[in-house]
């Protein structure tokens, strides 16, 4: 099959490789019918996160038609369209029965290139680093599901790929940021980012009873789908002089009750905490810039949630 | 563990093992289980004329409430005491907690959800287009 592999830093390449095979008794296959990509493969795609191999078929938020099953899967059938989330989980560990899953103990291969970073293994993701697991993506025409009764979701009738295709990843990912917020009647919540992941965590800011929402980047296109799609207030950093004294002034002097940092490590800004981020990144002497932590670190009123969905290294 | 230990079962209560060591060497013996407490301990000896005497033992107990089970695998080594015998002690001693650590983990998988979790195999864009 054709799958679009990693082969170096910025170096991605549409290859030929193996068809995916049934290789444990929870596992499926899937057909492919869409994958999209993630803000995340950027820091990999970058050299940022260490541990591609050249010849990693990536890609981890995607759904497809299920066309083989192992033996012992009971619940998915052959034909059945699926979305299926970016980690890999067994249902069975104490962490998927507190359904901490993305934290599963039974999906990793090779714990061993994670422990002594992180302390502890985290669950398998697809295309998405050996440390995390070194499973092969989903930018291909078919995949490989291990434990498929837990990881594949059906599609109900009328639901078109578009619609769903985003419970993959980005949508559970910003609900889980706008969660965390705990979020009450009358709060005002700001989110650094109107990517896929922030919109979707402005959006969930909304459904959770949020009363403002006010949307933080610098593309006028994506500030535009903030304000016009959820309803959100927006503020292009690159506009103004300090984002934080704007959101204090949109906020009566108390700042947003919740901030969202949906950014992360890859973070863009102005002045000199941009600069002096980038250099040190360039010198790989850290590996983030945390401008946008920064802000909203500072932005957030006294007592209120900073929520962190941006991935850090530390 | 795989690619340093081999066990395979060679008949009642026996084990034959396989230990490969960095310099390819590859030393054998074979295995008796001494001991059986059900659900709570194994333990193993190397049967008599082992170049490498040894015993092994895995203990189960139960961990803190809606914690599962702690099991705990331990080996012990009689070396003849030689140059190449100390070698062998400080390879021995090198294997241990990460090797052992991962063989207990795939145990743990193998235990909570009959399968042992792997990527051998799947597809890539190397060695001839899959993993191995």
């Amino acid at each position: 099959m054709r799958a679009l592999c990693w082969n170096g830093v910025n170096d991605l390449r549409m290859e030929t490789v193996a068809d995916p095979q049934i290789l444990n008794p929870h596992d499926a296959i899937l057909k492919v019918t869409m994958s999209t990509t993630c803000g995340s493969d950027l820091h990999f795609i970058d050299g940022y996160l260490p541990t591609m191999r050249p010849g990693d078929v990536i890609g981890h938020e995607f759904m497809g038609e299920v066309v083989e099953v192992g033996r012992a899967v009971k619940k998915v059938k052959k034909g059945d369209r699926v979305v299926v989330p970016s980690f890999i989980v067994c249902g069975s560990c104490y962490f998927c029965q507190h359904e901490l899953y993305s934290l599963c103990d039974n999906t990793h291969p090779k714990p061993e290139l994670q422990t002594p970073l992180l302390g502890y293994p985290t669950a398998g993701i697809y295309g998405y680093t050996h440390a995390f697991g070194g499973y092969a993506g989903a930018h291909a025409e078919y995949v490989r599901v291990p434990f498929a009764d837990n990881d594949c979701f059906k599609v109900p009738e009328g639901l078109k790929d578009e619609q769903v295709l985003f419970l993959s990843d980005a949508v559970p990912t910003g609900y889980m940021g706008a969660d965390f917020c705990n979020i009450k009647p009358g709060d005002v919540v700001a989110v650094w980012g109107c990517g896929g992941v922030g919109l979707m965590a402005q959006k969930s800011a909304f459904l959770l009873g949020a009363e403002r929402v006010i949307a933080i980047d610098r593309f006028p296109q994506r500030l535009e789908m903030a304000r016009e799609k959820v309803g959100a207030e927006t503020i292009d950093y690159s506009a103004v002089d300090n984002v934080v004294e704007v959101l204090q002034e949109m906020t009566g002097g108390r700042g947003p009750d919740a901030c969202i940092d949906a950014v992360g490590m890859e973070a863009h800004g102005e002045g000199i905490g941009y600069a002096y981020d980038r250099v040190k990144q360039l010198l790989r002497l850290e590996t983030d810039r945390g401008e946008a932590l920064r802000q909203a670190i500072v932005a957030c009123r006294k007592g209120g949630v900073l929520s962190i969905l941006g991935k850090c290294a530390r | 563990m795989e690619e340093v230990v081999e066990v395979t079962a060679s008949g009642e209560g026996q084990t034959h093992w396989l230990l490969h060591t960095p310099l390819g060497m590859t030393i054998s013996w074979d295995s008796q289980l001494t001991q059986v407490e059900e659900g709570k301990l194994l333990r193993w000896k190397s049967l008599p004329g082992s170049w490498l005497p040894n015993t092994g033992w895995v203990t189960f107990s139960p961990s803190s409430t809606n914690r599962g089970t702690e099991v705990k695998l331990g080996f012990h080594f009689d070396l003849p005491v030689s140059d190449v015998s100390n070698r062998l002690a400080k390879f021995i001693r090198f294997i241990p907690s990460l090797k052992l650590e991962k063989a207990l983990y795939r145990f743990k998988s193998l235990a909570e959800t009959g399968e042992i979790p792997t990527t051998k195999n799947q597809p890539a864009a190397r060695n001839g287009g899959r993993d191995q």
